[in-house]
């Protein structure tokens, strides 16, 4: 344990920000403005950044609501927040960080002081990339926050962020499902969650690579385009995407799912999750896994 | 309170609203350990019910960015400030020379229970450094601290600063720097003594420290009262005849070999001689025993029990002297 950790973590923070390119004054106990009841560990003020340091896991969650405070004061404020890796691994400390919607630093004790292990944008990409598995009360718990982000969100590219954590999350808590990557972009494509499946024998089993696709409209329908477009890619993976989930928060045209399996010539299978299915998979007596593979019985043979 | 304006005549010895960011934090303050968790827990506490307790500063004009010290009240200037409190009411007291900070600066923080002992014996050092005193009845007077807490902080202030830093940080034990200044570097075992017996050891008293802090530190020893062994095995060491060789060959083998334990070398170099002398001390002292005893007791089967016991252990002990002559 080090002794006053504070300080030390504020010279590593800094540090490392200012490696990484942050632009403008990296301010040590920096003050956000007079009326925030909260001065941040560091405040960089030109990206108007506001990082939270633990040296060990907080006991208490008055620093959160210290943040929540700071935030409803100046709702555009970026929160970081910066812990050993080990802290991340206690779910009340997790969940609070993602209703911060922080960004990450995962730091390392060594004899005397900290390093960086690894930085993530956010919690859904901490737990994509870690791979970690919840309970399931504990995944019913982040992925209803992860829904509620999606739904609270405002701006379109907060939108389409917020849903595909969300869907990210989801699909990194199936059994044998790893998630690649997030909102990934090519020349010619735009792919919303990529997913390894690791997954042998089973219905799941049959596509090494899953796709997904979120839309955040509530107040229009996904209609046959955006499905002839989602099949596209599919079938433009080399032949190995073989499954694919078309989400959405609103609904699809009537009778989508139904004409889809109805002309499906090749081996695919699209998975259609409208607003009203998409927080049943996780909050039914079923598995997460157990609720996608009966979505993906249900598309290939009809419910 | 009004937010304040300094010229020393109008703000000592008053309590005052001051600006966070004119205060600094006292140098001298000899606490090291800030529990994170216990600040959070003020910084919560005030956001609830507000600052109950003053801090102490002092004013020092010639700082012109900030002109105010802490005296005392670290953990709620940090609390304050990560609430982004404005300002925190201060007594401002007169500038205190050196030796009355670091002696008021030591009983402040006495009076908190979550002292580590090696920042006792910093600010101890501290004291000593202030006032030249090194005697242990003054600094006893003007600590509190008892005689043989100022011995031991003495003797870990004796190690290299680095050393401390690792007590400081958990890395190594306080009472293992007390134990093995005790019984091992304070017997010199590698000079010759006052009374012309020679080293036991060709190690310096720095190179024996380092040799028994790696073996704590890469876990070859745990046990830290194993140490007063090897004070034994020294003084066996310094003795005369084969029992001193024996105990010297030990202790050789131990200060040079890393993975080589303080157990073997009790057991091969001091734990026969030092059974020898207990059974000595054991032997001379019963004839004066069962004298006394005799003299005491005047019930005649009470005298015969103690016959008995008596001729039954003098054909044990003979039987037992018959065998190791042979």
């Amino acid at each position: 344990m080090i002794a006053d950790a504070i300080p030390v973590l504020q010279a590593v923070v800094a540090d490392h920000l200012q490696a990484n390119g942050v632009s403008g004054k990296v301010e040590l106990d920096g003050v956000i403005s007079v009326a925030t009841p909260w001065r941040p560990h560091i405040f960089v003020a030109d990206t108007n950044t506001a990082w939270q340091l633990h040296s060990v896991p907080p006991d208490s969650s008055s620093w959160e609501k210290r943040i929540e405070r700071a935030l409803a004061i100046n709702p555009k404020l970026k929160i970081g927040v910066a812990a050993p890796a080990d802290a991340f691994r206690d779910v009340e400390f997790l969940m609070a960080c993602y209703r911060l919607r922080a960004q990450l630093l995962l730091l390392k004790e060594r004899k005397g002081g900290f390093s960086i292990e690894s930085a993530y944008g956010s919690v859904p990409d901490l737990v994509c990339e870690r791979r970690t598995r919840f309970d399931i009360g504990t995944a019913q718990a982040i992925l209803d926050l992860a829904r509620e982000h999606a739904l609270a969100a405002k701006t379109n590219l907060e939108k389409g962020v917020t849903l595909e954590l969300l869907i990210a999350l989801m699909l990194s808590q199936v059994d044998n499902f790893e998630v690649a990557d997030i909102g990934i972009a090519n020349r010619t494509q735009q792919m919303d969650v990529l997913v390894h499946n690791r997954s042998v024998g089973g219905i799941l089993s049959n596509s090494s690579i899953v796709l997904a696709e979120a839309k955040n409209w509530r107040n229009k329908k996904v209609t046959p385009t955006e499905h002839a477009l989602f099949l596209r890619k599919l079938t433009s993976r080399n032949r190995r995407a073989k499954l694919g989930f078309l989400v959405t928060t609103g609904s699809f045209t009537a009778g989508l799912a139904l004409e889809a399996r109805r002309d499906s010539t090749n081996d695919v299978i699209v998975v259609f999750i409208d607003g009203k299915t998409l927080p049943k998979i996780w909050c039914g007596p079923q598995t997460i896994t157990q609720r996608i593979e009966r979505l993906v019985i249900e598309a290939s043979v009809g419910s | 309170m009004q937010a304040t304006k300094h010229s020393d005549a109008e703000t000592v010895g008053k309590l005052q609203e001051i600006p966070l960011d004119l205060i600094t934090r006292n140098e001298d303050n000899p606490r090291l350990t800030f529990e994170e968790r216990a600040i959070e827990r003020l910084a919560a506490s005030i956001e609830e019910i507000g600052l109950l307790v003053p801090i102490t500063v002092y004013h020092n004009p010639r700082n012109t960015k900030t002109p105010y010290t802490l005296l005392d009240g670290e953990r709620r200037f940090r609390a304050a400030k990560r609430i982004n409190k404005p300002t925190i009411p201060a007594l401002v007291v007169p500038r205190p020379s050196r030796k009355d900070n670091a002696v008021r600066m030591f009983n402040i923080h006495m009076l908190r229970e979550d002292w580590e002992e090696i920042e006792t014996a910093w600010a101890l050092e501290q004291i000593m450094e202030e006032t030249n005193i090194t005697n242990e009845r003054e600094l006893h007077d003007l600590t509190g601290l008892s005689v043989d807490r100022i011995r031991n902080m003495k003797r870990v202030l004796e190690f290299p600063r680095s050393t401390q830093e690792k007590v400081a940080r958990g890395e190594a034990k306080y009472q293992m720097l007390v134990e093995l200044d005790k019984n091992i570097l304070s017997r010199e075992p590698g000079k010759t003594t006052k009374k012309g017996k020679k080293p036991v050891v060709e190690l310096s008293t720095s190179q024996l420290r380092d040799v028994f802090l790696k073996k704590y530190e890469e876990g070859v020893e745990s046990d830290i009262v194993d140490l007063r062994r090897v004070g034994t095995l020294i003084d066996t060491a310094r003795g005369a005849g084969k029992i001193a060789k024996r105990a010297q060959a030990a202790l050789t083998n131990l200060v040079t070999k890393p993975q080589a334990t303080i157990e073997e070398a009790y057991e091969i170099g001091a734990a026969s001689s030092v059974e020898l002398s207990k059974v000595l001390r054991d032997l001379n002292g019963l004839p004066g025993r069962v004298e006394d005893l005799l003299a005491t007791i005047t019930e005649q089967d009470e005298r015969e029990q103690v016959a008995h016991a008596l001729t039954a252990t003098i054909k044990r002990l003979q039987k037992a002297l018959d065998r190791s002559s042979k």
